[in-house]
Formats: structure tokens, C-alpha cells, sequence
């Protein structure tokens, strides 16, 4: 049974979820494998979140929001696997458990990972951050991007691979640094 | 963290989408044994979903010199888009947020039947659930018995009902675009200089606030008033028309007379269909036409004398009224699984009347026409209560011959799934449907021994 919702839990929905979106996108990406999934999924889960916030204990802590949130998350990704079932690179049941527990842990951190990623863009070559902004901001796919800029589509996928490992050991370069109070 | 290179090679691949079969089987068996491979996943599936914020919060110097001009322009453009747009979406309600750049308009609260969405770039989704968030798009209702109804972040709600058509979006006004079919809407009140605009094939409204209930066809277009006040533009002539509480207009495509809102009489228990002219589903002849493509057949068969033929036409057709003819049920997808396709009747019910339809114990519903095989017929009836909180398709099935004329007690219509009948609620909607072709329908009426 839901609850009926107040405008005061609306602003406390919209304080709590505008803080924790990223985290809760990063975790629905943990799971699937494609962006459309990921929007589908977020948007689902958005409004379920809203409509079942009434329920929600708003007395603890803003991080009780975030455990809550990924507990609905995991269930609407269960439900949009079931939807695809016939997807290919669909993780079987084990893995798909295993992934869900430690994103969870992970994605705790999203905001930090954020911000150090922030720092870490500027550090990429100009033909890199190119490449990043017409692959992730764009939305288009790495095939049209290889095709618009003439170059083979193997070998873009390397480039994005390459500079994907780059930033992921900046970002952890940053976060343990961070950490450990260096930063 | 040391991870053997072909391992990151799987995950690289993954992210991209680009693994064969094997590689993905490679790949699941490797994650569940590697806690640092799962954790490399995870971290390159959270970087690349911060990705966009992270580029959006601050375009370094080096893209601005190596972009062009033009890309440039467009890279702010977009950007300065996606900001306005996040914040007219944190002002109107979070829940109505999508982490993509499509603002959200409204949520369907409740779907019943076979709905179908279509979304920004086409986008189709034939299984639409409820509690979707719904960007700029059309909406349908694809057979008799299904409805929709969606919340807007203002408070508003706009329930669509039978076979209907709407496109939604909003620029800052909500647009509505009511293709055909039936819509029922309460709109709070709307900001001063922006109100709802709604658009139907004969009809535009300008709505500030009220409560209305509105049919359209592709000829005519009846809105009812039950609250507040719509502004009116009947499109054939452009001419305008304040509609308010308890009143109701109809819009045709001719503009013989000036159009006039008509104040809401007590509810009548009788109505006699104008096929043409109420039609929502279903191929209209005309008698005119009918006799036509008659005689000719009787002419080429050598059962008629040619230079008879005019004769013969207009006796026949002094038999008639103006306004009979036969209208042929037509296939329709219902988007059911179980009954992907029917041929279908249905015709808005109050498009003449200013005072609702109510069925009560002693009305009957009756039905002529053919069919070119004897074949069981659903009969049915789409009604509400008077403040619209129920609603539902009321039907029935019914066997039929070659030629029929058959009356039925409305106590016989169930609510389909749940029995529940139509009998003290006002009618907007007739329906009748069958599996095979070759249904025409020359005459529906509500008739009740009360009146």
C-alpha cells in the first residue's frame, strides 16, 4: 500500500535523489550492458522511488536513501532483464549477483569518482578528449563516430579502450589519494 | 590490481558491445572467479556513466581549440539546452526526471488494454507500463476497450479512452493533440499567458483551468464543459467560441452555422446513431453510393435493364433517409496476443446531444445490419459515471445471421474481466467487433421502454 505523498516529501524526493542520481546511474550500469538499458532502467526506478517515497523513513540518515534507492534499482534491473531476456551479453543469475553486491559498494563513491574524473579529463590529449566528447556526450555510437571522423571502427575501439583505462587509473589514482588525505 | 591483459580485453569489449558469443561466455566464467576483475567492470561502468556530467561541468580549454567552429556552437547549444532544461525539470517535480536530455511531460498513471507509445525519434513501445515517464510523444489507445490515463507535474490529469490518438509536449505550453477518440481532462490552473493548448482535427481549445470532456473525429469535434471555462476556435472558419461550465459545443469541418454553445440538458436515456457522422472506426457508404455499386452489379449481371437502371435507382433510393448507409467494419490490431486482430464498429455516442446518455435497467441497444456469415458479434457499449471516477467497456457476444436486428437489454452488458454493468452510466461510446470480415452496420440505437 502507498502512501499518500505531501509536498514536503516532494522537496525531500527532489533534495534526496538530485544527491544520489549519479550513484544510482552508476550502479544501474554496473548491471546492463547498454545505455538504453541504463535509461530505461533509471527512469523506472525513478518513479517507482517517488511513488513509494511516502514509505520511506526520511528520519535517518540521506545515506539510508541511497541503500533504499539501489535495492529498488536491482529489482527494476531483475525485471528489465526479464523484459530481455533474449538480449545478448545478459549475465546469468550468479554473476549478475555477485556484479550487484560489490557495484553497490562501489557506487558509494560516485561522487567522488565524479569529481576526480572531472580533474582527470583535463589531463587527456586533445585528440582523446575529442574522442571522449563524441563518444559519451554525443550518445553516438563508436561505429558512426569512426565513420564520421574516417577512421576504421577497430581501431576507435582501441583509442576509447586505451583512454577508458587511462581515466579509470587517474580516477583510482585520485580516490586513493584522496583517501589517504593526500589531496 | 594485476589483471591478465586478455581479461581486460573482455571487459574493453563488453563495454563496447562488441563480444562474440564465446567472448561473453569467456568473460562470465572469468567474473565469477575474479573479485579484481568484477571490481574493474564495475569501475569502468561507473566512470563511463559519469561521463557526460563530468564533460558537461566544464569544457576544458583543449576541446574549445581543437573543435570547430560550428561543433562548437552546437556542443554549447546542447549543453545550454540540457541545463534548461534540468531546471525546468527540478521546478516541476523531480519524479518526472530522466537521466537522458528528453524532459519529461508526463507519467502514466494507468493503462488498460492495448496502449502503444511513440516516443522522441520514434520510438515505440507497445508495452507501455504503468508508472512510465512519457517525454514529448503520441500516445495511443489501440482497440475499444483500452484508456490511459497520465499525470502531468502541475497536478493536471488527461485520461484518453477507446480507440484514441494523442500527442503531448510541452514548450513551456502543454500542447495536446487529440488525433481522434476520447479525452477527458482536468487541468490545474495554468501559468498567466500560457495555457493549454489542444488541438483536435476541427477544433483548437485554450484552456486555463477546468474540467472537460472532449470527442473528436475527423469531421467534428464535441467539447463538453464541466468546469471552469474553454476557449473554442472552430478551424474551417477560425471563428471563437467561450465555452463554459455545463455546456457544450460541437466543432464540424462545415461552418454552415455559427457555432454555439449549447447549455447541458438532463441526461436522456434514447439515442439514434448517425452512422456517418459518429463513426471513430469502420468504413462509411453512403446509401447513395451503396445503391450505386448495387444496381451497376445487377446491370453487369444482366438481372436489370441499363436504360432502367436510373429508375429503378432513384425508387430505391426514395426508400431511404438522407443520412442512411452502411458502415463496414474494418481490421484494427488490438495489439492482444490472443486476438491480434479484429474488424471493428465504434461511434462516439453524445456528438449531437447536449445532455449525457444514461443507461438505465429498461434501455436497450439495437443493432441492424449483415454479416456475411452467420458469426458471433461483441456488442458493447464504453461509459463512465458522472463525475468520470469509473469507467469502463461494457460488452456483450452475440450470435448472429445474415441479416439481423437484435436488441439488447443493457442489464447484459459486463464490464469485461469484471462483470460489473453499464446500468447507471452515462454512455460515450459504441462498439461492436468480430473476427472474420463482412460485418455492416445500417442502424444503432439506444431505445427504452421509460421514454
Amino acid at each position: 500500500m502507498e502512501a499518500e505523498q505531501s509536498p514536503t516529501d516532494h522537496e525531500a524526493f527532489l533534495r534526496l535523489f538530485t544527491r544520489f542520481e549519479g550513484n544510482l546511474r552508476a550502479f544501474v550500469a554496473s548491471l546492463l550492458p547498454t545505455r538504453e538499458g541504463v535509461d530505461d532502467v533509471m527512469q523506472e526506478s525513478s518513479v517507482v522511488l517517488w511513488r513509494k517515497f511516502a514509505n520511506f523513513d526520511q528520519a535517518g540518515a540521506d545515506s539510508d536513501f541511497l541503500g533504499w534507492a539501489f535495492m529498488i534499482a536491482r529489482y527494476e534491473v531483475l525485471k528489465y532483464r526479464r523484459r530481455r531476456a533474449t538480449d545478448r551479453l545478459q549475465f546469468s543469475e550468479d554473476v549478475f549477483k555477485l556484479l550487484a553486491s560489490e557495484a553497490e559498494r562501489t557506487c558509494t563513491t560516485q561522487i567522488e569518482r565524479q569529481l576526480a574524473l572531472h580533474e582527470c579529463l583535463k589531463e587527456l590529449e586533445s585528440k582523446q578528449l575529442a574522442i571522449v566528447k563524441a563518444v559519451y556526450e554525443d550518445g553516438s555510437r563508436i561505429k558512426d563516430v569512426a565513420e564520421q571522423i574516417g577512421r576504421s571502427p577497430t581501431g576507435l575501439y582501441k583509442s576509447v579502450a586505451r583512454i577508458r583505462e587511462r581515466l579509470a587509473n587517474c580516477v583510482r589514482t585520485r580516490l586513493t589519494a584522496s583517501a589517504e588525505g593526500l589531496s | 590490481m594485476m589483471i591478465p591483459q586478455r581479461d581486460i580485453d573482455l571487459i574493453d569489449g563488453y563495454c563496447s558491445g562488441s563480444l562474440t558469443d564465446d567472448d561473453f561466455s569467456e568473460l562470465e566464467s572469468r567474473l565469477r572467479e575474479s573479485h579484481e576483475l568484477r571490481q574493474l567492470l564495475i569501475e569502468y561502468r561507473s566512470i563511463e556513466s559519469a561521463m557526460p556530467s563530468a564533460l558537461a561541468s566544464g569544457t576544458t580549454e583543449k576541446t574549445q581549440a581543437s573543435a570547430t567552429k560550428k561543433s562548437r556552437v552546437i556542443r554549447r547549444l546542447k549543453i545550454a539546452l540540457l541545463t534548461t532544461a534540468a531546471g525546468l525539470l527540478l521546478l516541476s517535480g523531480l519524479y518526472f526526471l530522466r537521466p537522458s536530455s528528453e524532459p519529461q511531460i508526463a507519467i502514466a498513471r494507468s493503462l488498460t488494454g492495448s496502449v502503444r507509445w511513440t516516443g522522441p525519434g520514434g520510438q515505440v513501445v507497445d508495452d507501455v507500463q504503468a508508472g512510465r515517464a512519457l517525454t514529448g510523444g503520441t500516445i495511443e489507445c489501440l482497440a475499444v476497450d483500452s484508456s490511459a490515463d497520465l499525470d502531468f507535474p502541475d497536478g493536471s490529469t488527461v485520461s484518453i479512452s477507446g480507440v484514441s490518438v494523442l500527442t503531448i509536449s510541452d514548450d513551456g505550453h502543454k500542447k495536446l493533440h487529440l488525433r481522434e477518440g476520447n479525452l477527458s481532462a482536468t487541468v490545474s490552473p495554468q501559468p498567466e499567458g500560457k495555457p493549454l493548448r489542444m488541438l483536435t482535427p476541427t477544433a483548437e481549445l485554450e484552456v486555463l483551468g477546468t474540467q472537460f470532456d472532449v470527442t473528436a473525429a475527423e469531421t467534428q469535434t464535441k467539447i463538453t464543459v464541466n468546469e471552469g471555462l474553454v476557449r473554442v476556435k472552430r478551424l474551417t472558419d477560425g471563428k471563437f467560441t467561450d465555452v463554459k461550465a455545463e455546456h457544450s459545443l460541437v466543432a464540424t469541418i462545415e461552418a454552415r452555422e455559427p457555432p454555439v454553445a449549447i447549455a447541458m440538458r438532463e441526461p436522456v436515456s434514447v439515442w439514434k446513431a448517425n452512422l456517418g457522422q459518429d463513426k471513430t472506426a469502420g468504413d462509411w457508404l453512403p446509401i447513395a453510393h451503396a445503391l450505386r455499386i448495387e444496381i451497376g452489379l445487377e446491370v453487369r449481371a444482366g438481372e436489370l435493364d441499363a436504360d432502367r437502371a436510373k429508375e429503378v435507382y432513384f425508387k430505391r433510393l426514395e426508400k431511404f433517409e438522407d443520412d442512411d448507409g452502411f458502415l463496414k467494419a474494418m481490421p484494427r490490431r488490438t495489439g492482444r496476443k490472443e486476438q491480434p486482430l479484429v474488424y471493428l464498429i465504434s461511434l462516439n455516442i453524445p456528438q449531437r446531444q447536449a445532455g449525457p446518455i444514461l443507461l438505465s435497467d429498461s434501455s436497450r441497444l439495437r443493432v441492424i445490419g449483415r454479416s456475411k456469415v452467420p458469426q458471433e458479434v461483441t456488442f458493447g457499449i464504453a461509459a463512465h459515471n458522472q463525475d468520470r471516477t469509473i469507467k469502463g467497456r461494457y460488452g456483450v457476444a452475440r450470435q448472429v445471421d445474415p441479416t439481423f436486428d437484435i436488441e439488447i437489454p443493457i442489464a447484459d452488458l459486463r464490464e469485461h474481466g469484471r462483470q460489473t454493468s453499464a446500468v447507471g452510466l452515462e454512455a460515450f461510446v459504441f462498439y461492436c467487433f468480430v473476427d472474420k470480415p463482412g460485418l455492416e452496420v445500417t442502424h444503432v440505437e439506444l431505445v427504452s421502454s421509460e421514454e
